[in-house]
């Protein structure tokens, strides 16, 4: 048995024991196969850590403000580099548009700390007004993607019952498919009324992959 | 050794194949028609129905956890409604639905085992069972026909959860109401990941994901499909260096319009062309505004117009934008020509006050004076003062004749004249 040989038999030898027990040796090295069904992939949104792991309870803070008898401004970061946003689109081509939106978990939604609340989709600024700026934002494509066909939303304010969702993200036809990229630096800002009582304020926002 | 190497590492590469394939995948909640019709474009991605009013259709949705850990999720239609500039965003399930939200009644849970034994569709199975001449029916109980009668009305919302890694079909029934107008209504099915209530200890916002699997319903029926640019706009953008280039189309008809948007940009003073592409749809009654991000050039005057191409039963229609201009000169090159500005606005400065130093007066020229003893008394040579005066030869002069002469000379003739004195 030359040299070549022997190691054939070794890496059939392996194979066997890769694969699992078997009584015959030469029958499990003839008929080895190896299978793997990759299903079509999806459209997807996630909030990931920067190791790209996901964030099981994704987060905004609003720096503190202090009790002011004027209309102030609180201000956060939608997608810091410890909680990106990842839009995944595994859909095969041809491609499909796809919108990223964010909006409150209900138009009638509500900034509350026990029983004080303010607004982020009020017609007047001093009730509360929540501006949305993606063009603040960096796109960083994934793997080896580009950001061709992936544009940033405008920057928008939410009002109840005719802007109840801001676009945030939006690929295109011309965008990769599949593709993924993460979303970065979204400025968020929000109006607090005048005299608005101490407390922690929290709101609920969703961002949707459609 | 050698040998014991090789069955080593062939081991190890088999065995990690398996997770290098499933590396592959896609990980994370998401959703797909179950049953695409190759057919019809984007199905594989989108639920596309023609449905006449009054008719139902069955289908599923593949709900899928491409991550590694199990996931719970929160599945329910929605309306669609309108995001800024144009996008396709869906209601949330707080929200009332009255379109394509109401029309869809999901099936997650198993036929009641009392009516089983029949594979055929959800409707047919509800159909027969309950029309009062099926078989089956008339087998039942009064229970168990209130218990089928619950289970075919379906849900309209369902929480499962998925192991990492796994598909589910969920089926449900779409339903396009008697009397629902003729065009397209849109919609779609949510798939809401569920999480824990963040632990917020200042003021903050909790975000939530979803993913949405769009539902395009078509009532059959004649429409006008008519496409117009809104808006066409140039301004500086967030990010240093670029402008952002502003795009509205407006599509005021009943179904959505897929559209080729082309933004040609030429730089007129470096005869530089660019072209950018933007495919994309615009959604019924909506208006699309599509941002392009533009590198602003060095030096230049752009010229920026753009044309939208999309299609009417087979005949492409073209629609072409107003044409702006926006010029850009580097902040270097506007140093560079302030400085040279101020150099020339120096220089002028002083040769105005070069100027102003040889202001003239004037001298009447007396008997028996000629240019070159005019010249003389007043230090000049006689070409210099014919040439101020405008002589032409012969050169003769007249007593009383007025000549300019210049201040400075002047001044030093008066010096020279005292110091003579």
């Amino acid at each position: 048995m030359n040299r070549l040989s022997r190691n054939l038999l070794v890496v059939l030898l392996s194979t066997v024991v890769a694969t699992g027990p078997s009584t015959d040796i030469a029958y499990a090295a003839n008929t080895t196969q190896l299978s793997q069904t990759i299903n079509a992939g999806t459209l997807g949104v996630d909030i990931v850590d920067s190791s790209g792991n996901s964030v099981a309870s994704p987060t905004v803070g609003f720096g503190a403000v202090t009790f002011s008898f004027d209309q102030q401004s609180g201000s956060g970061t939608l997608g810091a580099s410890s909680q990106k946003i990842r839009l995944s689109n595994g859909r095969q081509p041809p491609a499909a548009a796809w919108t990223l939106s964010v909006a409150g978990s209900a138009p009638s939604a509500l900034w509350t700390s026990g029983g004080d609340t303010f607004d982020f989709n009020n017609a007047t600024a001093a009730n509360g007004i929540m501006t949305v700026n993606p063009g603040t934002g960096t796109i960083t494509p994934t793997n080896s993607y580009t950001s061709t066909g992936v544009t940033l939303g405008s920057s928008n304010t939410f009002l109840q019952g005719t802007r109840d969702s801001l676009t945030v993200l939006q690929g295109s036809t011309s965008a990769s498919q599949p593709g993924r990229w993460d979303l970065t630096g979204v400025s968020l800002s929000n109006t607090i009324p005048a005299t608005q009582p101490p407390g922690t304020y929290t709101l609920t926002l969703v961002l949707t992959a459609s | 050794m050698q040998r014991l190497f090789l069955i080593i590492s062939t081991a190890a590469v088999l065995l990690t194949l398996p997770l290098n394939l499933r590396g592959l995948e896609y990980g994370g909640l998401g959703g797909r028609p179950a049953n695409p019709n190759p057919a019809i474009p984007n199905s594989q991605n989108w639920f596309i129905y023609e449905l006449a009013a009054g008719t139902v259709k069955e289908d599923a949705v593949i709900i899928s956890n491409g991550g590694t850990e199990p996931v719970t999720a929160l599945i329910y239609p929605a309306d669609a409604t309108r995001s800024s500039d144009g996008g396709f965003a869906l209601k949330q399930q707080t929200e009332t639905m009255t379109g394509v939200g109401s029309w869809v009644r999901l099936y997650p849970n198993d036929r009641p085992t009392f009516a089983a034994g029949s594979n055929t569709s959800i409707i047919e199975w509800c159909g027969s069972s309950l029309d009062g001449n099926g078989s089956r029916a008339n087998r039942l109980t009064p229970t168990q026909k209130l218990e089928l009668i619950a289970w075919c009305r379906g849900v309209a919302n369902h929480e499962l959860t998925i192991e990492g890694g796994r598909e589910i079909s969920l089926p449900f029934i779409m339903s396009a109401p008697p009397g629902l107008s003729v065009g397209e209504h849109t919609g779609g099915i949510v798939i809401q990941k569920k999480q824990p209530t963040a632990d917020l200890t200042e003021s903050g916002i909790q975000i939530t994901t979803r993913v949405g699997v769009r539902i395009y319903q078509t009532v059959p029926g004649t429409v006008k499909k008519e496409l117009r640019i809104s808006g066409f706009n140039i301004s500086p953008a967030a990010q240093p260096g670029y402008y952002t280039v502003t795009l509205s189309l407006s599509n005021g008809s009943s179904v959505s319009l897929n559209q080729l948007s082309r933004i040609s940009i030429t730089n007129l003073w470096t005869r530089q062309h660019q072209t950018i592409e933007r495919p994309g749809q615009v959604l019924h009654d909506d208006e699309l505004v599509i941002n392009f991000p533009l590198k602003k050039p060095f030096l230049g005057r752009l010229r920026l117009q753009a044309t939208v191409t999309y299609d009417v039963d087979g005949q492409p229609q073209l629609i072409t934008s107003r044409i702006i201009h926006v010029t850009n000169v580097h902040w270097s090159l506007l140093i560079i020509l302030v400085l040279v500005l101020i150099s020339i606005g120096g220089m002028l400065i002083k040769r105005r006050r070069a100027h102003s130093n040889q202001e003239t007066t004037r001298y009447t020229v007396k008997a028996h004076e000629d240019v070159s003893a005019i010249a003389d008394r007043f230090h000049l040579s006689w070409q210099q003062l014919a040439k101020l005066n405008q002589l032409k030869p012969p050169y003769r002069l007249t007593p009383g004749q007025v000549l300019i002469i210049p201040k400075q000379k002047t001044s030093r003739t008066r010096s020279t004249s005292r110091k003579n004195h």
